[in-house]
């Protein structure tokens, strides 16, 4: 193995299980092979035609399915604005949860969120870095991610079901004893504890619009 | 785009921020308020809500939370106090760390005719209850209260019967006095 071999394998190293990556290696490989061959005919040295060739390579990252280059301060203004948009909704829908004592808790933590959410996105709507940077994002990644909080997401849910279920029923069920609601505001309290977990939809809803951002904000080279 | 959004996230804001007032300075405060004047309406003899220490009728005396929070929903619940049960001669001993004389007699009257019927209809196997203030205490036993009211104090153990043969009468000063003559005689 020479050293053009070795620096394209480093190269792929981190795809190389990917479809088509090996294809996509021995192109790269054979491309720049003819380069430095066609430069040492014209008289270069090997290290020079090296140099030069691996410099008009660019960003391999990119000739790989699911990577996409995205304009680095725009994403970043336009996720913070969304985590703003994303907290706000379920921190309004729990406002009246204030009147129920699981529902303090659960507003308390949104009002924070929304604080920090806040400060980040004005923090980046007024800071002066440059909208012409960019950077080369692994799409595919983002997606498998989205898919992995959703996946967490719904295992949060079942579990706070099932101790939010539990804190009311469980005694009833055991000591077989009919299920007693007292009242419309036990009844309000029970369904705000049943419910209250799955207002947290917002955190995988924004991580599956992190993905659907990140493909649409592509810049072609 | 972003402009948009951040309009939408302006109108947010503002429904938001309108909703916590309203929940926080509007809702809360006022069901604070009705709180508020419903401890007060506990500790008065004539509005304590007998829906709230039904709730608390046992059959033993020896229940020590019971005890305890049955007597924390009736007047003078507001007066520091300690409680003894003695399960020997079955009596429920309460003893308040206020005089008399700063309560004032009239409110402690009426509040121990109150508290002792409430007592003898909700415990079944309570036999006497003394009530010690400093420098005075004042005993009854449950034959003092059933012979007072003819009947025995676990069937005024509902809504109606409390409200006409207990509460409403305590309204009348002279009835209170007469009451609690025939309940604890002069105290010692």
């Amino acid at each position: 193995m020479n050293d053009l071999e070795r620096y394209v394998n480093r190269l792929f190293a981190k795809y190389k299980h990917k479809k088509g990556v090996l294809e996509l290696r021995d192109e790269v490989l054979a491309n720049l092979q003819a380069r430095i061959d066609d430069e040492m005919s014209e008289g270069a040295s090997y290290q020079v035609a090296f140099d030069h060739a691996v410099k008009s390579l660019g960003n391999v990252e990119l000739l790989i399915e699911g990577h996409g280059r995205v304009p680095l301060n725009p994403l970043k203004r336009e996720l913070a604005q969304l985590a703003v948009l994303y907290t706000l909704i379920p921190w309004i829908i729990t406002i009246p949860c204030w009147l129920f004592h699981s529902g303090v808790l659960a507003n308390t933590a949104l009002t924070l969120l929304l604080v920090i959410v806040g400060v980040v996105y004005i923090t980046l709507l007024f800071s002066r870095a440059s909208d012409e940077t960019t950077r080369v994002i692994n799409v595919e990644r983002l997606r498998n991610i989205a898919r992995v909080v959703w996946v967490l997401w719904g295992v949060y849910v079942v579990i706070s079901e099932c101790f939010a279920l539990g804190a009311w029923f469980a005694s009833n069920i055991w000591f077989n004893r009919a299920i007693h609601i007292d009242g419309p505001y036990m009844f309000a309290d029970l369904a705000v504890s049943v419910l209250l977990p799955f207002v947290s939809v917002f955190i995988p809803l924004y991580f599956m619009r992190i993905h659907r951002l990140v493909q649409t904000r592509g810049v072609s080279e | 785009m972003t402009k948009r959004r951040n309009a939408l996230i302006i109108v947010l804001l503002i429904i938001g921020v309108i909703a916590f007032c309203f929940v926080q300075f509007g809702v809360k405060a006022k069901i604070r308020q009705q709180q508020q004047a419903y401890q007060v309406a506990q500790l008065n003899p004539l509005t304590n809500d007998f829906e709230s220490i039904v709730k608390f009728k046992n059959p033993y005396m020896g229940n020590n939370s019971n005890d305890g929070n049955l007597n924390a929903n009736l007047p003078l619940a507001n007066v520091p106090h300690t409680f003894v049960i003695d399960p020997q001669t079955r009596e429920l001993d309460i003893r308040y760390t206020e005089t008399v004389q700063d309560i004032g007699l009239a409110k402690v009257q009426s509040s121990l005719v109150y508290n002792a019927t409430a007592n003898f209809a909700l415990i079944d196997n309570l036999d006497s209850m003394k009530f010690e203030f400093p420098g005075t205490s004042y005993h009854v036993t449950r034959e003092q209260v059933q012979s007072w009211y003819g009947v025995a104090p676990a069937t005024l153990a509902n809504q109606t019967a409390w409200k006409q043969n207990v509460q409403s009468k305590l309204a009348n000063p002279q009835y209170v006095k007469n009451t609690f003559k025939a309940f604890f005689g002069g105290g010692s």
